[in-house]
């Protein structure tokens, strides 16, 4: 979260006070949405959320009919973007994207929360990224299996993640530990880092996301040595080991996959809601989108806001805060 | 042949118009502070970064560059003209280029520091392609151990090489690296010296940082100078050096190139540095050493090219490792940062467009001073007459826009103008900022390598030593300790000494 460091240009406040004066045109009790939709995003112009936003952005302006405009609140490890979302007015005319991760971690370690989870709605699930391991080209391990025998007999093999406060970091660990695999994560800032590192021998393998590990396999310098997602929905090697091929089912519950939402303010009124939720379900079936998230390389994968709220909001609550105990993370 | 297709790709990337047009501006507003005593590089590029951040990386970059190395040229025209040294490196211009003026030959001596710069520049250019090519394939040999003993030299180098004195200087390291771990500890993830505050958290943004100690306690130290400037009133003619000129320079323009560009690459070194060598390398071996100061010409070529090949060499360990060899690369790795391209072996192969292009746009920019600095010396010669009543107001706005931008908050302007007092009472004080600005870059590098390298031995010191790059790199910057405590031992021996003697009488 933190190497998200991008900031927002001052074009942006321009932008928002142009936002603002239209938002006060068209005002009135006529049919949502009738003007402009803020979509706030948690980083700053540049990030891989952000391309993320502005491809959703399009998505929703296609189907909903109105402007949508990405509006970057970038801050605080996606707590500024959150606040802005809370304290907008919960007419449906700002919406925002984040991972669950994004909305419980400033309620649970900050000393006064500047939110509470009830502040917010979620209308969807959107897409869930793709994570991958990777091993240079010619490392020992020929196979998965391989390296998770050779991990058990010789606890601490160190792996490259993108930061300890990390989303990326925590799925790992989570992984690590209920698979039994005692690996150690080596914290780099972000995914270039990682990649030397391995390249250079200097770590045995690297956590990231499949955009960059596609590419330097394809050149022929690194291995996918596991993917967390379907590899056949990913475009990968269909034979490359996943959690739902490689690992029990009780360590695939505890997964913590990164997967986008669709949030708004939760006093949004629910006829609000539910025109939001229809137009999501229509995104994830439009074959553009699809196209467009093959492009950014992450899976589309719709989940209901009631299921995400009902189930897996409090479920990974707790798991958050768990780990953020034993981390020392909490206030 | 990736050579050349790379150098042909920089050329394509940029000579696109917007780039080209960026590297105008970036040149041209260079050439202006250079012109301009008060405000230096530092200062126009930490005042300039946060408008960059709508264009892409390439074209940021491109021009933030375009004032490092136009700000080399334009210097060298105030040192000659009014005897005052427009930023740091012309210092010793003044030397011999004023002299010169005063003899008649203000031509010559504007004529020669342009030409010299601008063969300095071309060659350390090409020096940076190879360079860099050699080097960004051995770096993925630098693991964290390595970077950690690689900084480690560059820290002792920056004690070492501080202008005054060294305690100064640590003392602002200290500062620096202090202020740079404010935040959440990359390793732990724990958040440190945030007294409970979410702004800390972040910890401190380079950009208000920058801009107070650099621009607003610039501003405010000039408020102080009452002192008219001076214009020397001479005609313009002759600026081509004549033969018997060319013959004087060719050696020191030369000796420049190579003494400015490794003096860049080098960790600590940098413009300044080389100016100072090559002018007393040129005094030392002149036939002629009397002629130093009166207005020698070589006084002027040498340094004047070395300032300008130092900008190519500084960009070496930028560009191939992601290590800011100085305070003005420290700047550019900042904002390569802020656009999300990380420096380091892999930007060849991932950014070739920033990489390629911010090279070739090096020596487009160096043509356009050329003629911005021959052809055209007139108009900056007029721009010396700016009163700093107007000039240094629209300085502070700038700074205040630019911090404001970053996260449309107030925090920021405030914590601007804290640093910018706080930079005013520290150079009173004769500390430099620049030594805090690179320890706060470095010192979060520095840490983190140190620990990554720790997990990675699961916790033994002694990686540092095992793996032969790094061993090789701490015993260079022991050394260089060691060689500054005995020379700090030595003057201050001679001090007590002088002073037992003067006692008795």
């Amino acid at each position: 979260m933190m190497e998200e460091k991008i900031r927002m240009p001052f074009i942006a406040s321009v932008i928002t006070i142009l936002i603002l004066i239209s938002f006060g045109l068209c005002a009135g009790g006529e049919k949502y949405p009738t003007g402009t939709i803020n979509n706030v995003c948690l980083f700053g112009p540049g990030s891989a959320p952000d391309m993320f936003n502005r491809v959703f952005s399009k998505q929703l302006e296609k189907h909903v009919g109105v402007p949508v405009v990405t509006l970057n609140k970038a801050g605080g490890g996606g707590t500024v973007g959150i606040s802005f979302l809370v304290s907008s007015r919960p007419d449906g005319y700002t919406v925002g994207l984040a991972t669950l991760e994004n909305m419980i971690v400033p309620t649970i370690t900050e000393g006064k929360p500047p939110f509470a989870l009830s502040d917010l709605s979620i209308i969807g699930q959107i897409v869930t990224s793709y994570n991958v391991l990777v091993v240079a080209a010619d490392a020992p391990w020929k196979t998965f299996q391989e390296f998770v025998d050779y991990a058990r007999k010789n606890p601490g093999v160190k792996y490259g993640c993108p930061g300890i406060r990390s989303t990326l970091y925590m799925r790992m660990e989570t992984l690590s530990r209920n698979a039994n695999l005692k690996l150690i994560g080596v914290p780099f800032d972000g995914r270039a880092e990682i990649e030397a590192a391995v390249l250079g021998k200097h770590i045995p393998m690297g956590l990231m996301d499949l955009a960059g590990a596609r590419g330097l396999e394809a050149a022929g310098k690194m291995r996918i040595l596991f993917i967390f997602e379907s590899p056949a929905q990913a475009g990968i090697d269909p034979k490359t080991p996943c959690l739902a091929t490689a690992m029990d089912k009780s360590v695939q519950e505890k997964d913590i996959d990164i997967s986008q939402i669709l949030l708004v303010n939760s006093k949004t009124s629910d006829e609000i809601k539910q025109a939001l939720n229809r137009t999501l379900e229509k995104i994830s079936k439009d074959p553009e989108f699809h196209a467009e998230a093959k492009k950014m390389e992450v899976m589309v994968n719709p989940i209901d806001g009631e299921t995400v709220m009902q189930k897996k909001l409090p479920s990974r609550l707790e798991q958050v805060r768990a780990f953020y105990k034993e981390m020392g993370w909490l206030k | 042949m990736e050579l050349i297709s790379g150098v042909l790709f920089g050329f394509k990337v940029a000579l696109q118009p917007w780039n080209l047009l960026y590297c105008f501006i970036g040149v041209c507003i260079g050439t202006l502070i250079g012109v301009l005593p008060g405000i230096g590089p530092v200062g126009a590029m930490s005042i300039l970064l946060p408008m960059t951040f709508g264009l892409s990386p390439a074209t940021a970059i491109i021009m933030l560059a375009g004032i490092f190395y136009g700000a080399m040229y334009g210097g060298s025209t105030t040192s000659i003209m009014v005897n005052i040294p427009g930023e740091p490196s012309s210092v010793i211009t003044c030397l011999d280029g004023y002299q010169m003026a005063r003899k008649g030959r203000l031509g010559p001596a504007l004529g020669i520091s342009a030409l010299g710069s601008f063969i300095g520049g071309t060659f350390s250019l090409i020096g940076l392609i190879f360079l860099v090519f050699i080097l960004a394939q051995v770096a993925l040999k630098f693991g964290p151990p390595e970077y950690f003993s690689l900084i480690c030299v560059s820290m002792t180098l920056l004690i070492y090489l501080a202008k005054g004195s060294a305690s100064k200087a640590l003392i602002m390291i200290l500062i620096g690296l202090m202020l740079g771990s404010v935040g959440i500890d990359k390793i732990t993830g724990i958040a440190r010296f945030d007294f409970g505050s979410s702004y800390l958290l972040d910890g401190i943004d380079f950009i208000p940082l920058a801009m107070g100690l650099f621009g607003i306690s610039e501003v405010l130290m000039n408020l102080e100078e009452t002192e008219e400037r001076t214009i020397f009133q001479s005609k313009l003619r002759n600026l081509l050096p004549n033969v018997e000129d060319w013959k004087k320079s060719i050696g020191p323009i030369l000796r420049g190139t190579v003494i400015g560009f490794f003096s860049g690459v080098l960790p600590g070194g940098g413009p300044v540095t080389a100016t100072f060598i090559s002018y007393t390398i040129e005094k030392k071996i002149s036939s002629n050493p009397g002629q130093f100061g009166q207005g020698a010409i070589e006084g002027v070529a040498g340094p004047e090219t070395a300032n300008n090949a130092a900008t190519g060499g500084s960009f070496v360990p930028v560009l191939a490792l992601g290590i800011p060899p100085n305070v003005i690369m420290a700047f550019l790795l900042g904002a390569l940062i802020l656009h999300g391209v990380t420096p380091g072996p892999l930007l060849v192969s991932q950014h070739p467009q920033v990489f390629w292009g911010i090279i070739a746009s090096m020596y487009i920019g160096n043509c356009m001073l050329l003629l911005l600095n021959l052809p055209l010396i007139g108009f900056w010669v007029k721009l010396l007459k700016i009163p700093y009543r107007i000039l240094m107001p629209m300085i502070v706005l700038f700074c205040i826009i630019g911090s404001y931008g970053i996260n449309n908050s107030l925090v920021d302007i405030l914590m601007m103008t804290l640093f910018g007092v706080a930079g005013y009472i520290l150079r009173k004080l004769d500390y430099e900022p620049a030594p805090l600005i690179v320890a706060y870059i470095l010192g979060p590098m520095l840490e983190k390598s140190f620990r990554q390298s720790l997990v990675i031995a699961d916790g033994r010191l002694s990686i540092f030593v095992e793996r032969p790059i790094s061993a090789v790199t701490l015993a260079i910057s022991a050394l260089i300790l060691i060689s500054a405590g005995i020379s700090y031992f030595r003057k201050s021996k001679l001090k007590s000494r002088e002073g037992g003697e003067r006692r008795p009488g």
